[in-house]
């Protein structure tokens, strides 16, 4: 990374922190600019993050916060002994590992389709983003009312057809993959809009001149979009996997977790330890194995894939 | 670099914990406790943490209260004039406690749920009360109220609303399947869970609707509302704190779990049919579509009130028996309120909660929102509870103890017991379903965890 | 395009065959374009249709139609009887009116103080270099990792420690802790990355302060990336209720999603009315995004490049 300087240096007065010369007057310059959203991010974002990171260290609980003491690595000891992480992780792992393929296929998908369709674009693009806009509430009280066993219309639908009526989110086998789907239904259209000005800024020439190379449409595909647009997948898929990591409201909301553990995600595991539970302290701890964890994973992607989003 | 960083951190640590256990003391203008000692001729105000939006129905009877309470004028020992002064919190109060531990300035009462009374007293956030209450008052209530308050002896809590609750049955479906007005359930007759199974099964042979709204879901306190009974009427109990996996896998509350095991099989059954109700619609019982239920006083409430279909042709059974057991437990359990050890004169803030919890603040309670007087005069006097639903409702609440456990570490209780009872409900998909075995494992971690 | 032709003695046949051929091809792919378009904005739209539909129905209609197509259409066509969910919300909840009122103005301070704090800080990250900046970029990165659902409790802390949450005080504190947020400044940053730097070097030479570049030279070019901030700002700010009421016990003070909340909540459930809220909860988000989807999509795009 390397923040260039746009001037020509008019203000001579430079100095030196470890290998790094600033100039003084463009150093002043910026911390002002800055300042505003420093001081607020300090104390409103950092600060409360610091604090209940560092309850993972005490027996903190919601109805004893007056009277906190320290307990050392007691809680990541018990974090390692407990059978609802593996649960929660082993969760999250199979969420994170089907939502992610799904909706990046989906999204590119619905890109591609716009790029081609030249009628009703303007409706199509807002129809597909539609979804990214409901709030939570409206989708899932929505989808369970779908999905419902007896009275749902998808098992009305499905029974007649001559199928048998499914769980769906009742069912311990089922209902992860329910909010799988759901999910990826309603993220698509924003990743799509990404996709969607990735596409229209390939340049024409480079599928003319596959045109006269006779190459096929999948071809073209292949050989010309997919590599220039590279950059926004890998930035897509970092994005994308950070945010299924940290899945919580859905089951949360459709589920509650269950039936039998099966949607228990991580982020809704420590949520509820700490709100529900009130063992703040226990929370806390998991949240800060959890995050070096989501760290470990997209750093090292960033590191794989090499497209670096950064300058 | 490290060093320095290290010691940074520390000391971050360490003004952390300062600042939680010296804050300042009184609260900046959040309804704290007040602390000063008005004179005789002054206010005295109590200050009151809801649970509730103004805007519910339910805060809008707080705020009556509130209004009738300061109307009357009631003086304190000292003389002062009692004047109650209320701020809603509604679903962020939990929130709003924790905070004020570290700011100061609890107020002098604050709303708290029945199952939570042990939790807040384990925390040291409420005090007992039985000294300042005004001799006689505490006999007034109800006998699940009360034993619902007191923890180790002590007597910490009382609320004015209760909400019994039972079987609701469809007679116009059983009279088709051959049952007569003789045949059902009476609180010295009742059914058992067998009886309930068996009619269904002659519902189903009749052609008649024969599913039953086991209300599993309703509210986050469902199972542990509607089927704690279970264990207490098969003779078992939930134990104490860090003692729960010994209670619950006794041969009696195992049994008593059991008593639903039956409504989650499927014999008799077509491979798409179910005993219990499945469906989303919480109205299926007052519609008419099903012909059981177990709930709560409300949907009486709703078919008494409106224009229900079904208005005339049901009645309430008291909750179903164990097959062979005389226990009667029936559901039960509200919000109600505690004095906090904020509070600087108790005796005082006692005879607000009386007022609160009492009998007027019951009955419009009960007139607005349908739960029930916990006052046994109001029980006795008022109209509604003299024939009907109503009156059946009411036997079954006079007649039964605070039936759901008493543990600091209730919340995660609860969520193990539904989760035992959902296991049950999915007993046709997990494989090598053992009851016995995922109770042992649910309640084996609630021990384990930190009260 | 050029015609690909085989053998000599038919040839011209073959023309005719090949174009009737691709013609029918075109026609037959355009014919599945329009199919699957209509399924897929089936698939995306249903939603919005079913929530609209039922915000006119009582509860009973709405279990009553669920299992049938019904459920995707008004009651009836007698448009009169539709408003039954909607009269309720406005009679049952008395500040419900002021509540839109508040939530409109909370929106507003919430967006320009947003967008002022966090696309000077954008723009200092990325046309600056001074100690931290580094840091912060990486910091801003890390943090957007962290799950943050418990620390509305700290937050709660710290703004008593700075006197926010008296009586008077109360609105400051309620809407303070939104202004900065380290994922637009990091969109503005990316954003910011990508003009050329070419026309502010011209402007500076003209002697235009820092300051002064910002606002006339940069903030006109960047519309797009100020409309997506400020819609998601929008969406988060009209959501928000937890703070809401834990600030403002007193309801005149409160937005609209408490008492969206409120509905949302309560027993016995009343989906028709829930269904009311969440509709009228969403035209202001709908109509902001139609009048600057231009923007928004021009913007949202530009969180993905570089």
């Amino acid at each position: 990374m390397q923040i260039e300087s746009i001037l020509p240096a008019r203000s001579f007065a430079r100095f030196k922190i470890g290998r790094t010369e600033y100039n003084t007057k463009e150093s002043v310059s910026g911390i002002l600019f800055a300042l505003p959203c420093i001081v607020l991010s300090i104390i409103f974002v950092f600060l409360p993050i610091f604090i209940s990171l560092m309850y993972a260290f005490t027996d903190a609980n919601m109805l004893r916060l007056d009277r906190v003491t320290f307990v050392g690595l007691e809680n990541f000891a018990r974090a390692f002994e407990d059978p609802d992480i593996v649960n929660a992780l082993r969760n999250t792992a199979i969420f994170v590992a089907c939502v992610t393929p799904l909706q990046f296929g989906a999204s590119l998908g619905l890109a591609v389709l716009l790029n081609r369709v030249r009628h009703c674009n303007t409706f199509l693009r807002w129809a597909f983003f539609i979804p990214v806009m409901l709030s939570l509430a409206v989708t899932s009280m929505l989808w369970m009312n779908l999905l419902n066993v007896q009275e749902g219309l998808i098992n009305t639908f499905i029974e007649i057809l001559g199928g048998e009526r499914q769980g769906f989110l009742e069912d311990p086998t089922q209902a992860l993959y329910c909010i799988v789907f759901i999910s990826a239904w309603q993220g698509a259209g924003y990743q799509m809009l990404i996709f969607l000005s990735a596409l229209q800024n390939i340049p024409k020439d480079l599928y003319e001149a596959a045109s006269i190379d006779q190459a096929s449409k999948w071809q073209q595909f292949i050989h010309i979009t997919l590599p220039s647009i590279k950059p926004t997948m890998v930035f897509v898929l970092i994005t994308m996997l950070i945010g299924a990591f940290r899945i919580c409201i859905q089951p949360m909301v459709m589920t509650g977790g269950g039936p039998l553990g099966s949607t228990m995600t991580m982020s809704y595991y420590i949520y509820k330890t700490g709100i529900d539970y009130r063992d703040v302290g226990y929370s806390s701890a998991i949240a800060l194995l959890y995050t070096f964890l989501i760290a470990t994973v997209s750093l090292g992607l960033r590191k794989l894939l090499g497209g670096d989003n950064q300058k | 670099m490290a060093n320095k960083s290290k010691s940074a951190l520390l000391f971050l640590l360490g003004g952390l914990m300062s600042l939680a256990s010296c804050g300042p003391t009184s609260g900046v203008g959040g309804g704290g406790a007040s602390t000063s000692e008005p004179g005789p001729g002054g206010n005295k105000i109590i200050t009151v943490w809801v649970h509730k939006n103004e805007n519910e129905d339910e805060g809008k009877v707080y705020k009556q209260i509130q209004n009738n309470f300061n109307a009357l004028g009631l003086k304190t020992a000292s003389g002062a004039t009692l004047r109650m002064s209320m701020s809603f919190y509604g679903s962020t109060l939990e929130t709003k406690i924790s905070g004020s531990l570290m700011t100061g300035g609890l107020p002098d009462i604050i709303a708290v749920d029945s199952s939570d009374v042990a939790s807040k007293v384990y925390s040291e956030i409420i005090v007992p009360i039985e000294d300042a209450l005004e001799e006689g008052v505490a006999d007034s209530y109800v006998t699940s109220v009360t034993e619902a308050g007191t923890i180790d002896g002590h007597l910490y809590w009382l609320s004015g609303m209760e909400a019994p609750g039972g079987l609701y049955y469809n007679k116009t479906m059983l009279r088709a399947a051959g049952y007569t007005d003789a045949d059902f359930g009476t609180l010295e007759n009742r059914w058992t869970w067998d009886d309930v199974h068996e009619a269904q099964v002659r519902l189903k042979a009749a052609g008649q609707p024969y599913q039953i709204a086991l209300n599993e879901g309703f509210g986050s306190d469902g199972y542990m509302y509607l089927y704690s009974s279970l264990v207490y009427n098969a003779g078992g109990d939930f134990g104490s704190d860090d003692h729960v996996e010994e209670a619950l896998t006794s041969p009696e509350a195992l049994a008593g779990m059991r008593d639903l095991e039956q409504f989650y099989e499927t014999d008799g059954l077509a491979s798409n049919e179910t005993w219990f109700y499945n469906g989303t619609a919480s109205n299926a019982f007052t519609a008419g579509t099903i012909p059981f239920q177990i709930h709560g006083p409300w949907d009486a409430r709703v078919i008494e009130k409106g224009s229900s279909a079904i208005k005339g042709n049901y009645g309430i059974m008291p909750y179903p028996a164990h097959e062979g057991s005389d226990e009667f437990s029936s559901p039960c359990g509200s919000f109600g309120f505690a004095v906090t050890k904020d509070s600087s004169d108790v005796a005082a803030a006692c005879q607000a909660l009386a007022y609160l919890t009492g009998g007027e603040a019951g009955e419009l309670m009960y007139n607005a929102i349908g739960t029930f007087p916990t006052n046994q005069a109001k029980l006795d006097s008022m109209a509604d509870f003299q024939n009907g639903v109503m009156k059946d409702l009411k036997d079954y609440l006079v007649a039964n103890d605070y039936t759901r456990p008493r543990q600091a570490k209730y919340p995660r209780l609860k969520d193990a017991y539904g989760e035992v009872l959902s296991y049950m409900r999915n007993m046709n998909i997990v494989s090598n379903y053992d009851l016995e075995a995922k109770v042992r494992e649910e309640m084996r971690d609630v021990d384990n965890a930190r009260a | 395009m050029k015609t690909v032709s085989s053998g000599k003695k038919s040839w011209n046949n073959d023309i005719k065959a090949g174009h009737a051929k691709r013609l029918a091809v075109k026609i037959a792919v355009k014919i599945a374009l329009v199919i699957l378009c209509a399924f897929l904005c089936f698939i995306f739209l249903f939603p919005v249709v079913w929530m609209v539909s039922n915000s006119f129905k009582t509860n009973d209609q709405v279990y009553a139609q669920m299992a049938s197509w019904q459920t995707f259409f008004p009651p009836s066509w007698d448009i009169t009887t539709w408003w039954v969910s909607y009269t309720k919300l406005f009679t049952d909840f008395g500040d419900f009116g002021q509540s839109i009122l508040n939530s409109i103005l909370y929106c507003s301070v919430t967006i320009v103080m947003v967008l002022l704090i966090n696309s000077l800080a954008g723009y200092a990250l990325a046309r600056f270099k001074f100690p931290g900046s580094k840091v912060m970029t990486t910091i801003i990165l890390l943090l957007m990792m962290v799950p943050v659902e418990t620390s509305v409790v700290p937050t709660y802390i710290i703004l008593y420690y700075l006197g926010l949450i008296g009586e008077g005080t109360a609105v400051i504190g309620y809407l303070i802790p939104g202004f900065a947020s380290l994922f637009y400044t990091y969109m503005f940053r990316q954003y910011f990355l990508s003009m050329p730097p070419e026309i502010e070097e011209a402007a500076r030479l003209d002697g235009c302060s820092r300051i002064g570049v910002f606002f006339r030279m940069i903030l006109p070019l960047s519309k797009p990336i100020f409309a997506t901030v400020a819609i998601f700002t929008f969406m988060g700010s009209w959501n928000e209720y937890i703070f809401a009421q834990l600030m403002f016990p007193n309801p005149s003070y409160q937005p609209l999603q408490v008492f969206l909340q409120l509905v949302n909540t309560s027993t016995p459930k009343d989906i028709g009315m829930v269904m009311a809220s969440l509709t009228i909860s969403t035209i202001p988000i709908a109509i902001v995004y139609i009048f600057a989807q231009k923007y928004i999509v021009e913007g949202v795009s530009f969180t993905g490049l570089k």
